[in-house]
């Protein structure tokens, strides 16, 4: 490692720690994010991504205690959920989310992300039909359709319909074609490990 | 000969007319225009790898067997045509087949990017798991039709895993709409599409 990179990295870890310590586990991520792109597999940055996600759980559920009628909070504790993979409890806040956002003036702000939210949840419970149909309301022009394009093909590739999966990825890489290189070095990092992908030059 | 030349003209018209339908979606349509398009050129193995094609889309699948193995018939030593069935006998799940044409098309044009990436994915589809390690993300090629089945091999591979997420690549959570994420995973990189 270059020494200029090692002192990027360390000031940007000082930057995060900084951040997560101020009760910001967004920023944190994202100063971990920048890390990674400088150096990438660095040392102590897994630990890290821990700390902030167990911090961000914990401001999730905290937000949620202090303004449980706030729609905003409940879709943060629930795709915190989402990501520990705690799906009954996590539809169960979706769902009261949904609900409180019924009667709330930013329901048209934030109707299409916890339909995203519930569109995830229910995928990842099986329910696939339910997904697309989820997923289909919360469906609206913009950057977020890429996401949405993304979870109705996975819908449609488990339930076989393998053609309605390439429509829907079609619209996807034909938006965000940058997706399958991701997805890709994922597979590479989940098949080959990490520091194999770091040594194999056709993985990297 | 200025017979011949208006005939092909016309139906190079039909065709291009046909293509629009089917990049609106609208494969029936171009279904339709495809085979007026042969009623006036029979032997064209461009008309017939393109109605293949669309075919699949309409799920017509032996139908589209039958035209893409009329259009290899047709199109001996052309590439293109070889690359085409490799995709529609792919789509139909016939990997033997789409294996054979897709190594006719290697042999044809051995240097042929496309030709070599769909090769390795109908070896990784029909049981060579190892197969994607011949091709690099950074050599993917600029195809929308290619990347579109490989990311669907790939989502496949990797859900049939049921591995969870690492560490590394896990977001953290947020439900910020001026910041929000695209996908379950990192995009590192927001450029639009360079030209193919």
């Amino acid at each position: 490692m270059r020494l200029i990179d090692r002192l990027h990295a360390t000031y940007w870890f000082w930057r995060a720690r900084r951040a997560l310590k101020a009760g910001d586990p967004e920023k944190a991520a994202l100063f971990a994010d920048m890390i990674e792109e400088i150096v990438p597999g660095h040392g102590g940055l897994e630990s890290f991504r821990e700390e902030v996600h167990t911090a961000a759980i914990g401001l999730a559920r905290q937000r949620v205690r202090e303004e449980p009628n706030n729609p905003e909070w409940r879709g943060d504790f629930s795709r915190a959920l989402l990501e520990e993979n705690r799906l009954d409890e996590a539809a169960e806040q979706v769902r009261r989310g949904l609900r409180l956002l019924q009667n709330d003036k930013r329901r048209e702000l934030l109707q299409p992300e916890m339909l995203l939210i519930a569109g995830e949840i229910e995928y990842n419970r099986g329910h696939y039909r339910r997904a697309i149909d989820l997923l289909d309301r919360g469906a609206e022009p913009g950057f977020g359709m890429a996401a949405i394009h993304y979870y109705r093909g996975l819908c449609h590739l488990a339930l076989r319909d393998r053609r309605a999966c390439r429509r829907e990825f079609t619209a996807l890489v034909n938006t965000a074609y940058w997706i399958v290189g991701i997805r890709h070095q994922e597979l590479a990092r989940n098949q080959l490990g990490q520091p194999a992908l770091l040594e194999h030059p056709e993985a990297r | 000969m200025l017979k011949g030349w208006l005939r092909r003209r016309r139906v190079a018209k039909m065709r291009r007319r046909a293509q629009r339908r089917a990049a609106r979606g609208d494969h029936e349509g171009a279904v339709l225009r495809y085979r007026r398009a042969l009623r006036l050129a029979p032997e064209d193995p461009i008309t017939h790898i393109h109605l293949a094609c669309a075919l699949v889309e309409t799920g017509q699948a032996s139908a589209a067997r039958i035209t893409a193995r009329r259009a290899v018939e047709l199109a001996d030593g052309e590439p293109a045509v070889h690359l085409f069935a490799g995709r529609v006998f792919y789509d139909l799940g016939d990997y033997g087949a789409a294996r054979q044409v897709l190594e006719k098309a290697a042999r044809l044009s051995p240097a042929n990017d496309l030709i070599r990436a769909y090769r390795i994915l109908t070896y990784w589809t029909s049981g060579n798991p190892s197969a994607w390690r011949r091709l690099a993300a950074q050599d993917l090629p600029d195809s929308t039709p290619f990347l579109v089945r490989w990311l669907a091999q790939l989502e496949t591979v990797v859900r049939s895993r049921q591995e969870p997420q690492s560490v590394p690549t896990r977001p953290a959570p947020s439900f910020r709409p001026d910041r929000r994420r695209t996908v379950s995973f990192r995009p590192f990189s927001g450029a639009s599409r360079p030209c193919a």
